[in-house]
């Protein structure tokens, strides 16, 4: 091998090795140094509405408000089935933020993603951390419940864009609808010393809103707990701990 | 102006300071206790690159090569090609009694027509170990240094292995249990999971166990870590005769994997919300949970 391939290599070798020094452990943990929100979170109230920060109702243009409408009376006289619940298939985003069910942070650092797991439903987010997120036309042709999502770090903030919806599932709990040309931006940082994770999400959807609106989500920062299991129609997690939650 | 030799050695001395500077203290070993190698502390790398983990080999436990037990429960291919679902050879001495008759009760079902349960093929979770039998999908290995998660693209099933911990004092029961686990050789991770309900599958032959069963699986790399096998070793006295093993095999996948978790979802592609005569439901809540 000559000087000059030695050259190229050495940074890289340089850097594997710091980073592995860094992580204290090995190059399968290897990764560069980025804020640490890894851990369990649980929220400590429950709304079944998602509510835009700045209050008031959102932004929903007259024949989605109708759609709206139409899925709140169909729900309550169970006329319409409610998959995420009775099927359990995934609430998708922004449903997920609202569950009253903990979820995880998982950073893979040395593949450059970040997972976000959540316990209702097993639905498991990955974000690439490598490439920012394809054109909307690239990933209407496999849509998700959860979309497709790809996030940068902003200082300590982690910035998660998601598109990629199919429109199968509701916006949130109260059965808000929502379109697949929905997109969703999430600001995800610690706060108070690492207790409290704060994710302020922007939703984009010109089908159903006439603006965009955006909601904010705390949770507690749980290293006591683990996700558990979670199976469809069986007993789960008591969540009488969770403000808001009435038992059914 | 330097020449690239020179720079190439003095990037080198860079590195190399740089390296010394942040290397952690020299720790003397005593005579008695030899360093451990390099190899033997690496941490295995279960990542796969871009690829995924699919099932190799066929979807039941081969006999772990010099074991000298009867091996696991195997199947017989006689009522084929008219029955497709699994008829078990329950002349196995591991089984207890009570397992002999569940099993030779299944049997007769299945031999009779009837459509054999099968958990993840009714989005049932797969449990521990029966998930690793699960042919149809890929799995990846997601490794943290405090955990390690078994991603399944099927219904986003997953098992979480909590590393260099005790279990706890009283994990419950559950599909998944309560795995922990450590490194070993710089080429395995050892799996040890207790907390198991009743409920999950073994293998695809219907075998039962109890809630004494013990699993431990060890996830050894092999073909410079482009393959690896699960050892795994089963105990349940309430049961089994005797502790057994069986080996699974893994390989890495064709095709790459998506930059995006691809959703998988069991209860609606066809089985779930189109119901199949004759088969078990597929898991379905009849009251929210909240």
């Amino acid at each position: 091998m000559t000087y000059h391939r030695i050259q190229h290599l050495l940074p890289a070798v340089a850097a594997l090795a710091l980073g592995a020094l860094a992580a204290g452990q090995n190059p399968v943990h290897a990764a560069p140094a980025v804020p640490d929100i890894s851990g369990v979170y649980w929220t400590t109230s429950y709304n079944p509405r998602i509510d835009p920060i700045t209050g008031g109702s959102p932004p929903y243009k007259p024949e989605a408000m109708a759609q709206y409408k139409k899925n709140m009376a169909d729900l309550a006289a169970s006329k319409l089935d409610d998959r995420a619940r009775s099927y359990c298939l995934p609430d998708g985003v922004p449903r997920a933020l609202e569950s009253p069910y903990p979820f995880e942070i998982v950073q893979a650092l040395n593949r450059g993603e970040i997972y976000l797991i959540y316990e209702i439903n097993h639905m498991i987010r990955r974000v690439d951390m490598q490439k920012p997120l394809p054109p909307d036309k690239e990933l209407q042709v496999l849509p998700f419940y959860a979309g497709h999502s790809a996030g940068h770090w902003d200082g300590n903030t982690l910035v998660i864009e998601t598109a990629g919806f199919n429109d199968a599932t509701f916006l949130d709990n109260s059965g808000a609808p929502h379109s697949d040309q929905l997109r969703t931006t999430e600001r995800i940082r610690r706060l108070d010393d690492g207790k409290i994770l704060e994710d302020v999400v922007t939703i984009h959807d010109p089908v159903v809103f006439t603006k965009d609106w955006t909601a904010r989500f705390v949770y507690q920062a749980r290293p006591d707990i683990r996700i558990v299991d979670y199976n469809c129609g069986e007993k789960h997690r008591d969540l009488s701990s969770v403000k808001g939650v009435r038992p059914q | 102006m330097i020449s690239t030799s020179r720079l190439a050695r003095r990037a080198a001395s860079s590195a190399f300071v740089v390296i010394l500077a942040c290397a952690p203290p020299v720790i003397v070993q005593s005579a008695e206790t030899p360093a451990p190698s390099a190899k033997a502390n690496a941490i295995p790398d279960f990542s796969s690159g871009r690829k995924m983990w699919v099932l190799a080999g066929g979807p039941t436990y081969q006999k772990v090569p010099g074991d000298k037990g009867p091996g696991p429960v195997t199947g017989t291919n006689k009522y084929r090609p008219k029955i497709v679902d699994p008829v078990a050879v329950t002349d196995n001495p591991l089984l207890q009694p009570w397992a002999k008759k569940v099993m030779d009760d299944a049997n007769r079902k299945v031999i009779a027509g009837e459509i054999a349960f099968n958990a993840p093929s009714r989005c049932f979770p797969g449990g521990v170990p029966g998930i690793l039998l699960f042919p149809g999908e890929p799995m990846e290995i997601l490794q943290t240094p405090k955990e390690v998660l078994l991603l399944w693209k099927r219904d986003a099933q997953i098992q979480r292995v909590y590393l260099d911990v005790p279990h706890s004092k009283n994990p419950g029961y559950s599909w998944y249990g309560e795995s922990i686990g450590h490194y070993e050789n710089g080429d395995t991770l050892v799996v040890d999971t207790i907390g198991l309900d009743d409920k999950g599958p073994l293998d695809r032959f219907r075998t039962p166990h109890t809630r004494q069963l013990h699993v431990v699986e060890r996830f050894k790399l092999t073909d410079g870590g482009k393959k690896f096998e699960v050892e795994v070793h089963i105990e349940d006295p309430g049961a089994f005769t005797a502790p057994w093993n069986g080996l699974v095999k893994f390989e890495r996948g064709y095709d790459e994997r998506t930059d995006h978790w691809e959703e998988d979802i069991c209860a609606e592609a066809g089985d779930g919300l189109i119901p199949v005569p004759g088969a078990v439901p597929v898991p379905h809540a009849t009251k929210r949970d909240f």
